[in-house]
């Protein structure tokens, strides 16, 4: 029997909402001051209006939705999937008042995009837009990466057995301290301490490279944002081909891989266990996919003869499917070249790589290194208890910051959520195929989209039939959430239409 | 007959150079790239066959863009980007109807001769237009496997300005409406908080 | 918390980015043997 959801469950999803809300309008005020600091006083208009609306949707939806009452488990997950639908409909507004989008849906699309850390975006004349704006762009997927409700979590909650419900429900279940408000802060330090860094190499190269102080500062701190939340958004519309240099490069691949990493595997180095990345589950199985995809990859691309030499080669390759496997999109060749230079070989290997993805409870998606680790072990315990007597109990481990027994429950829902995962990936690549486009074409852009990679074959443009647009939204959503709060979310609505 | 040709000929040369001239000077739209960015990254010796190599690797080709961004001078050399798309004359802040991404190409230069530019695009201007000659590489050996153009010469076609964005008053308007919308409700829920109605809290 | 064991703390961190990095710039590595196999097998 479905129960209708009662009163007081909207109270307090309305409220918890309004927080994370608010939190949102927050974040804009970063741009604006951007906005006025280079005198860019429409921009800065657009983002007053911005703020507005947010602080009126959160506190007035706070003002409405009072109550004493905390979250349980459906409260945290309709919670997190909701406010991303409404942190969406409101972040757009920047976007929308730019003028530089075709359309509504292509600013909700841009800013899921952004949240999610997926990088294919809508936008048009990006060379040409505020600094302000790419300021929410970057910001957007910095804060979309830790997870805005992790955002919220720090500053607007208060009490945890509710906050820790809708933490998970965003996707994230590490407890990287007993206290899930610490955790948040931990995650916090961990990519504060990881911006300045990388802001700060990015920042030297830049000017050793020819540019100007200001775009060497602003432009390294939004690239670092891009690498490190695997978002893979970049100030200019030539993404990091812009720079041509390989030591720019390299440091993005340093930044890029690390924000792959689970935040637990992060703490766990920083407190002293410098060896779990060697003994790591998620690592090992990275290491693997890595390596087996960039050989792939190498080896055809020499085949083919496109690059003319190996630091060529090797530039173009690993670059291209580190960004690929760690699901943040930048990109040193242009979209098309997928097609025109490395074909459908190619586009298939980064597709596998991107399909992948990154670690759980990281910046990344994908069907993630744990669940790889996962499988195949579970793939060899069988064999080992097919071939030994029908008495022997076979029991497996695996290390994830701890030995963990493989047990059936863990097994199970790791297959689950990755048949979730492929079924998403076939389901948006036929409907491109149905739209006529290639099949390989089809395939590597609805695995980027919903894997949150945002690699682009050219599929994606503003031109795009809005069917296809809505998938990718719809793809990007379902992908970074890990399916159970939007399910949670869609179940909610149903219980209120059905319910008793 | 001889003289009378002659003097056709200039007549007709200095009615053409004198159409042409305004149309330079003004917002009218540049004979487009042949080849254009698009087409330098797309076509295919073979359509469908990487193995075989783009069209235009290895050619000389003339290329005509907006400068944008800035110019990143690397000692003798420097990088200049070139875009070739809709917002080339005007950006989308002076009214340029949406046209789709940018598109371009990264430009390999000796950095003399970027001297010459002196407006680089950006939201608040729109880059120097620039004509540049050289040798379009599909993957560079030089530059890492990067797809640029090796360029020998530079003209620049069409100088840059700067971009105003005004603010329409119903934007102006409508930020202070909802500021101060904002503020009040900011007011309203820090004072109601707490006054939860019965049976709410349970 | 007294400076002492302030200073540990922010080494932790510093080593475990250094640690971090190193491990990726060997994987970085590899995919460069990588490309030069690969060269050299397919001129």
């Amino acid at each position: 029997m479905i129960v209708r959801p009662r009163k007081d469950d909207h109270l307090v999803i309305g409220k918890y909402t309004g927080k994370v809300i608010v939190g949102v309008g927050l974040l804009m005020v970063i741009p604006l001051l951007v906005s006025l600091g280079f005198g860019e006083w429409d921009t800065a208009i657009d983002f007053v209006i911005s703020i507005s609306a947010c602080l009126v949707f959160g506190f007035g939806t706070q003002l409405f939705c009072r109550t004493e009452k905390d979250m349980n488990w459906s409260h945290g997950l309709v919670v997190a999937a909701g406010a991303w639908i409404w942190a969406t409909a409101l972040g757009a507004l920047p976007h929308y008042l730019s003028g530089h989008a075709g359309s509504y849906l292509d600013t909700l699309f841009d800013v899921m995009s952004g949240y999610t850390t997926t990088g294919l975006y809508l936008l048009q004349d990006l060379d040409h837009v505020a600094n302000g704006l790419n300021m929410w762009r970057h910001l957007l997927t910095y804060a979309g990466g830790q997870g805005i409700v992790v955002v919220a979590l720090t500053f607007l909650f208060k009490g945890t057995a509710g906050a820790y419900k809708v933490y998970v429900g965003e996707g994230k279940d590490e407890r990287l301290m007993p206290n899930v408000i610490q955790t948040a802060r931990a995650i916090w330090l961990v990519s504060l301490t990881w911006l300045g860094v990388g802001t700060v190499a990015l920042t030297a190269t830049g000017i050793w490279l020819g540019q100007g102080p200001v775009r060497a500062f602003f432009h390294a701190m939004w690239v670092f944002m891009g690498a490190w939340s695997t978002g893979g958004f970049a100030p200019q519309s030539y993404n990091t081909l812009w720079f041509h240099s390989l030591t720019y490069e390299v440091i993005c691949i340093v930044i890029m891989i690390a924000g792959s990493f689970n935040f637990a595997l992060h703490w766990a180095m920083w407190s002293g266990d410098r060896k779990e990345i060697r003994k790591n589950v998620e690592t090992i199985s990275m290491f693997v996919t890595l390596t087996l995809t960039t050989m792939i990859a190498t080896f055809w691309l020499a085949k083919a003869n496109v690059y003319p030499d190996a630091m060529s080669l090797f530039r173009k390759v690993f670059y291209q499917i580190v960004s690929g496997h760690t699901t943040t999109g930048f990109s040193t060749v242009y979209a098309r070249a997928f097609v025109t230079q490395w074909g459908t070989i190619g586009m298939v290997v980064t597709t596998i790589a991107m399909a992948i993805g990154a670690s759980a409870c990281s910046t990344g998606g994908g069907i993630k290194g744990i669940r790889m680790g996962i499988m195949s072990k579970a793939f060899l315990q069988d064999i080992r208890r097919m071939i030994s007597p029908e008495s022997a109990l076979i029991a497996q481990k695996f290390h994830h910051i701890r030995d963990v027994w493989l047990d059936d429950g863990l097994v199970r829902s790791a297959l689950t959520i990755s048949i979730a995962y492929v079924t998403l990936y076939a389901v948006g690549t036929v409907i491109g195929v149905l739209y006529g486009y290639p099949i390989a074409e089809a395939a590597f852009e609805m695995v980027s989209a919903a894997s949150n990679t945002g690699l682009s074959a050219g599929v994606t443009a503003p031109s795009m039939p809005d069917l296809l647009k809505i998938t990718y939204f719809f793809g990007m959503w379902l992908g970074r959430l890990e399916f159970m709060s939007v399910f949670a979310l869609f179940g909610y609505a149903w219980s209120i239409v059905r319910g008793k | 007959m001889r003289r009378l040709a002659t003097i056709a000929a200039a007549v007709a040369l200095i009615a053409s150079v004198s159409v042409a001239v305004p149309a330079w000077a003004s917002d009218a739209p540049l004979p487009p790239n042949k080849p254009d960015s698009t087409e330098l990254i797309n076509k295919m010796n073979v359509p469908g066959d990487v193995t075989k190599g783009l069209f235009w690797n290895g050619k000389t080709v003339t290329f005509h863009g907006e400068a944008i961004g800035e110019v990143m001078v690397r000692g003798d050399y420097a990088w200049i980007h070139l875009n070739d798309d809709a917002y080339m004359i005007k950006n989308v802040e002076e009214g340029a109807k949406l046209g789709g991404y940018n598109s371009g190409m990264a430009v390999w230069i000796p950095s003399a001769q970027t001297k010459t530019i002196d407006t680089y695009g950006d939201y608040q201007h729109e880059g120097s237009i620039v004509e540049i000659e050289g040798v379009f590489n599909g993957a560079c050996k030089e530059h890492g496997g990067d797809m640029d153009i090796h360029a020998t010469s530079l003209k620049v076609l069409r100088e840059g300005h700067v971009v105003a964005d005004p603010t329409p008053p119903w934007k102006a308007i409508l930020a202070v409406v909802l500021a101060v919308a904002a503020g009040a409700l900011y007011w309203a829920e820090r004072k109601y908080r707490h006054i939860v109605a019965p049976n709410r809290g349970v | 918390m007294p400076n002492g064991d302030k200073r540990k703390t922010y080494l932790q961190y510093a080593l475990g980015i250094l640690a971090e990095s190193g491990w990726i710039l060997a994987l970085t590595a590899l995919a460069l043997l990588l490309a030069v196999v690969a060269k050299a097998i397919w001129r």
